[in-house]
């Protein structure tokens, strides 16, 4: 079996910008509707790219990881609202390259961002990030009563 | 610089990560001249440095490397976009690279290679006996 990455931005590029537009606004309507309004300025910043994501669960744990190469640390910002875990950042190309003749560009550039709704089971006030080779590692503890818990049973 | 390899390619052995394939992936490159050099960076995210080469032969620069399994110890993953288990790239280089004098960086997922040029060489003058 092979995987293929989602890839909806790709898809998307080439719809008409005024369509584009028009379901951009209404998604943020439902969102400010449905969410309590996330800060507007966040609802208006375009997704340039979309980072690939991997969601897993570990015995005391959810981890996020998130594919963000060529992004440095100090891009990336973190925040939970109304249990919604956002991730930004921008990638920025690097200085020396600036005024240099390209050859070949593949790579994306430029600002991102991924909302992930999380269960309440998750300890919010306790979420933890590392960033390394790449990978941005969150990781969601888990509630007490989230966990699995071994129980007896007595066979009379 | 021209480009030999574009295809994603897969392979139907299993990896350490589970009853996942490997795939090995061709990273997204981006590529530039400077005066003095050329310049090839690759996003290679969640490959481990020790498992990267970088080998010039016969004008052909491979790039492969490793990436460490993303989940050691997980219950089960819940949703999944990563799939890459290591990268793989091939360039065929043109004259003028000088092939003694090749850098390389890997730093937060993205290997620069840097292949400086051989400076051109001065016109002589040819004295006439």
């Amino acid at each position: 079996m092979s995987l293929i990455r989602w890839n909806t931005a790709r898809d998307l590029q080439t719809f008409p910008s005024d369509v584009m537009s028009m379901q951009r606004d209404i998604s943020r309507m439902f969102d400010s509707f449905f969410r309590g309004g996330l800060p507007e300025d966040d609802a208006l910043v375009p997704s340039e790219w979309i980072p690939a994501v991997d969601i897993a669960e570990h015995e005391n744990e959810y981890s996020v990881k998130l594919e963000l190469p060529g992004v440095s640390k100090e891009d990336v910002k973190i925040t939970m609202q109304n249990n919604v875990l956002s991730v930004r950042g921008e990638k920025k190309q690097e200085k020396e390259s600036k005024g240099s003749s390209f050859h070949r560009v593949e790579r994306s550039y430029g600002a991102f961002r991924r909302n992930f709704t999380l269960p309440s089971t998750v300890k919010s006030d306790r979420i933890d990030a590392s960033y390394a080779d790449g990978i941005l590692t969150i990781s969601l503890p888990k509630a007490e009563e989230a966990k699995p818990k071994q129980i007896e049973v007595k066979v009379k | 610089m021209n480009n030999e390899n574009l295809t994603v390619r897969k392979m139907s052995a299993v990896n350490g990560n589970g009853d996942l394939p490997r795939t090995i992936v061709t990273p997204c490159t981006d590529m530039y001249e400077t005066p003095e050099a050329y310049v090839v960076s690759l996003d290679m995210p969640g490959a481990r440095k020790e498992t990267i080469t970088l080998t010039l032969e016969k004008g052909v620069l491979q790039v492969s490397a490793e990436v460490e399994p993303h989940h050691g110890k997980s219950i089960a993953v819940l949703y999944r976009e990563l799939g890459t288990t290591g990268y793989h790239r091939v360039f065929a280089l043109g004259e003028g690279i000088d092939r003694e004098h090749v850098d390389a960086i890997f730093e937060d997922g993205v290997l620069t290679v840097k292949l400086y040029k051989i400076p051109e060489t001065k016109p002589r003058t040819i004295s006439i006996h």
